[in-house]
C-alpha cells in the first residue's frame, strides 16, 4: 500500500494535466480489469463486467496547483489558482513546474494571509529573458509532492487529495472478488476546478449507482472545521457535503454493509467543499449515490495528515459496496 | 378547496427535507392515484405524474412543483443531550432560536432550539441577532448515551410548524414552500377533463429544489417535453417590503417575467388570460427566477419554461403564510393553458 500511495503522491497532474499520474494508474490496474478506456476529456474507466447493477466508482486523480499569468523585468512569476489554494501554508514553499521548474512561492505583501494574484513565484532567474526560457505562460506548478511517515500509521504529504482515494480504488479493483455487479472504476480529471470530469464520465455510463472516494476534513485539529469526523476512526459514510445529499438508501444500506464486514466506519457530514458525488447524482435522469471518505486533516495545505488505518477500512469498504450492494 | 385545504395539511404533515423527499412517497400517491393514469419515480426522488389526453401525438406540457423543504441535518451529539447541526437550504437563522424542531433519529424526537437569554448576550447584539448555524443547538432533554442510541450523524431535522388556518382564507404552515403549488398542480389536474385536454400533462414532483434545484432537470430530461411550467412560491408583500419585488397575497397567481424563461410563451399566457378575463400579478425576475426553471431551461436542447407563482408571506420560516384563494388562482390558470392549443399561445 505504501508503495502504491509513493508512487501516486510522487507523480504530479494539476487539473487538466492529468496525463503522467492517469499513464502510472493505467500500468497498476490494466492486469486487473476486464476493459480500459480514456474518454475524451481524459477520464481513465476500468471496467469489470458484469449483468447486474451497473455501479460507478469514482477517484479524481488531477490535484490543486498554479498556472503562470505573467513574467515580469525581474524574472518573477505571477500565478493564478487552479483550485482552492491555501494560501495561508503555501508561503515561501516549494513548488515545481510541469517541465520540472523549481521555484519558491513568495507573497508580494507579508502583512496579512495573501491572495493568490500577490503570490509570486521566484524560480531564481536573474531576468526576465532567463525565466521566460524556463517558463511560459499558461504554464502549471504545483507544490512540490512529498510523503513522509509520522508516529504509528500516520503520514504527512501531498497531494493526499485525492491520490488517496485513487489508491483506495486501485486495491478495491485488485481485491475485489467476483460478482454480478457492473463495476466501474473512474479516475476523474478536473475535480478540483468544479467537478468537471465526473460528470461526463457518468453521463457515458449511466450508472445504477455512483460512489465517489475522495478525502474529507476531521474536526480534532487546530483550526479544524466542525465535524465529528476523527483521523484514524474509520473510513467515513457520507451524508452530506457541499455538493450532494446522498441517496439515504444508499447510506443505510453502506452502513449496513460496514457493520456486517466488521469495517470501522463513521459517519460523516462535510460543511465546506464539494466532491464528485454532487456532478455524478444529477447526470442525465440522476442516479442513486453515496460516498466513501479517507479522513485528512489540514486538506489543500502543504502537507495534508492521513492515517493508513482508515485507508484500509476504506478499501474494504469499497469492495463491500461493490460485492453486494 | 376542500381539496386544496385537505392536500395541503396532508403534504404540509409530511417530512420531505431535500433528500428524503420518498419518505412522502406513499401520502402523496395515495392522494391523488385516482387523477392520474400513470405515476413513477426516480432513483433520486422525483415523482411523475401522467394524465394523457385523448390526441394522439399531443404535445406534452410539464408542470413543476419541488416537493422538498429547507431543514437541518445532524452533525454531532454533544454532552448534555445537545445536538450541532448544519442547514439544508437557506434557513433564516434569526428565527431558529426557540424554534421547536423533530429529529427523525431511529424514532421520531422533540427538540428545541436552544436560545441565550437577552440577559446573557446584551452586549453583543451582533450574536443575538444574527446567529451563525454552527452557534445553533438543539436541546432534545435526553442524556448524550440515551440520544447516541436513537440519533446518527446525519440524521434530518425538521422545523415544525401545523397547518392553521387564519381568517379570510389565509393559512400558515412550515413547508409551504413549495407545497402549496404542489395542491395547485394537482387541484388543476384533479378538474381536468380529458376531452378538454390539449396535452398529455405530465406533472412533476421534483426533489432537491432547495440544495440546487437539480431534480426538476432530470425530470424534463427524461420527459422532454414541450412546454414545462416551473410553479413556486414568491415573495408575498407584507408590512415595510417594497412592491416592486414582491407581490400580494389574495390577488391571485403571479407570473414571472425573466431572462430565464421563455418571452413569447410567457406573453402568450398572459395574453390568454387577458381573453378568458382571469385575473394574474406580474413580477419581474430580471436574471434569476430562484426557481426551478433556471436548470429545466437549459436541459436537453433547452426547453420553453414558464414560472408562475403564489405569493408568500415569511418564507422559508415555520409560519410561513398565504392565502388559499392564491392556490386556486393558480390551478385555474393551469387548467385553462391545459385546455389551450400550443398555436394559441
Amino acid at each position: 500500500m505504501t508503495e502504491l500511495l509513493k508512487k501516486l503522491m510522487l507523480t504530479s497532474g494539476v487539473s487538466g494535466r492529468e496525463h503522467s499520474i492517469r499513464e502510472v494508474i493505467k500500468n497498476e490496474i490494466t492486469p486487473y480489469a476486464d476493459e480500459i478506456s480514456v474518454d475524451p476529456v481524459g477520464n481513465l474507466i476500468a471496467r469489470k463486467k458484469g449483468n447486474g447493477k451497473k455501479i460507478m466508482f469514482a477517484a479524481h486523480m488531477d490535484e490543486i496547483g498554479y498556472f503562470v499569468t505573467f513574467i515580469d523585468d525581474k524574472g518573477l512569476i505571477r500565478v493564478g489558482n487552479v483550485g482552492g489554494i491555501d494560501t495561508l501554508s503555501s508561503a515561501y514553499t516549494t513548488v515545481v513546474s510541469e517541465k520540472g521548474v523549481y521555484g519558491v512561492i513568495v507573497p508580494s505583501d507579508d502583512k496579512e494571509i495573501p491572495k493568490c494574484e500577490n503570490l509570486i513565484i521566484d524560480i531564481g532567474a536573474k531576468d526576465k529573458k532567463q525565466a521566460e526560457s524556463k517558463v511560459k505562460i499558461g504554464d502549471f506548478f504545483v507544490h512540490a509532492p512529498s510523503l513522509k511517515k509520522l508516529c504509528g500509521t500516520r503520514y504527512i504529504g501531498r497531494p493526499f487529495d485525492n491520490r488517496v482515494g485513487c489508491a483506495v480504488l486501485i486495491e478495491a479493483l485488485k481485491k475485489v472478488k467476483n460478482t454480478d455487479n457492473d463495476l466501474y472504476f473512474v479516475f476523474t480529471v478536473q475535480e478540483e476546478v468544479g467537478l468537471r470530469g465526473a460528470k461526463p464520465a457518468a453521463y457515458g455510463i449511466a450508472p445504477d449507482i455512483g460512489i465517489a472516494v475522495d478525502v474529507t476534513s476531521v474536526g480534532e485539529k487546530p483550526a479544524s472545521p466542525v465535524t465529528k469526523v476523527k483521523i484514524g476512526g474509520g473510513a467515513t459514510i457520507k451524508v452530506k457535503d457541499s455538493s450532494v445529499i446522498c441517496s439515504y438508501e444508499i447510506v443505510e444500506k453502506m452502513r449496513e454493509l460496514a457493520k456486517k464486514n466488521k469495517i470501522k466506519y463513521q459517519d460523516e457530514v462535510l460543511l465546506r467543499g464539494g466532491t464528485d458525488t454532487g456532478a455524478i447524482q444529477n447526470t442525465r435522469l440522476g442516479c442513486s449515490v453515496g460516498a466513501i471518505s479517507i479522513p485528512s486533516a489540514y486538506i489543500h495545505s502543504v502537507n495534508e495528515m492521513i492515517d493508513l488505518s482508515d485507508v484500509k477500512e476504506a478499501v474494504k469498504l469499497a469492495c463491500a459496496v461493490a460485492e453486494e450492494i | 378547496m376542500d381539496f386544496i385545504r385537505k392536500a395541503l395539511k396532508e403534504l404540509c404533515s409530511l417530512m420531505t427535507l431535500s433528500g428524503y423527499e420518498k419518505r412522502g412517497k406513499k401520502r402523496l400517491f395515495d392522494l391523488v392515484s385516482p387523477y392520474f393514469d400513470e405515476m413513477t419515480e426516480d432513483s433520486f426522488g422525483n415523482f411523475v405524474f401522467i394524465k394523457r389526453c385523448l390526441k394522439k401525438n399531443a404535445p406534452k406540457l410539464m408542470m413543476d412543483a419541488h416537493f422538498d423543504t429547507v431543514g437541518m441535518m445532524v452533525t454531532d451529539i454533544l454532552e448534555g443531550g445537545f445536538l450541532s447541526v448544519v442547514n439544508i437550504g437557506g434557513l433564516d437563522t434569526r428565527i431558529l432560536p426557540s424554534s421547536e424542531v423533530t429529529v427523525y433519529g431511529k424514532e421520531e424526537i422533540y427538540g428545541l432550539i436552544s436560545s441565550i437569554p437577552p440577559h446573557l448576550t446584551r452586549k453583543s447584539r451582533e450574536k443575538r441577532s444574527n446567529p451563525k448555524i454552527e452557534e445553533l443547538y438543539v436541546d432534545t432533554g435526553y442524556s448524550k448515551e440515551e440520544l447516541e442510541k436513537i440519533v446518527s450523524v446525519g440524521d434530518p431535522i425538521f422545523i415544525k410548524g401545523e397547518y392553521t388556518e387564519l381568517l379570510n382564507g389565509y393559512a400558515s404552515a412550515s413547508g409551504l414552500d413549495d407545497k402549496a403549488c404542489v395542491c395547485a398542480v394537482f387541484d388543476a389536474v384533479r378538474q381536468m377533463e380529458k376531452s378538454k385536454m390539449e396535452y398529455d400533462v405530465y406533472v412533476t414532483v421534483s426533489a432537491q429544489e432547495e440544495t440546487g434545484k437539480c431534480g426538476a432537470a432530470m425530470c424534463a430530461y427524461a420527459i422532454k417535453p414541450d412546454i414545462a411550467i416551473i410553479t413556486d412560491v414568491n415573495f408575498g408583500s407584507s408590512e415595510g417590503d417594497n412592491e416592486f419585488e414582491t407581490v400580494k397575497c389574495g390577488k391571485g397567481a403571479a407570473i414571472d417575467v425573466s431572462s430565464l424563461s421563455d418571452r413569447r410563451l410567457t406573453r402568450g399566457i398572459m395574453k390568454l388570460l387577458d381573453r378568458e378575463n382571469i385575473p394574474y400579478q406580474v413580477i419581474c425576475e430580471p436574471t434569476n427566477t430562484g426557481t426551478n426553471n433556471e436548470l429545466v431551461s437549459v436541459t436537453g436542447l433547452g426547453i420553453p419554461t414558464v414560472v408562475m407563482s403564489v405569493p408568500l408571506r415569511s418564507m422559508h420560516t415555520p409560519v410561513e403564510t398565504l392565502n388559499i384563494n392564491d392556490i386556486s388562482s393558480l390551478s385555474n390558470v393551469l387548467k385553462t393553458v391545459a385546455y389551450t392549443e400550443m398555436e394559441a399561445l
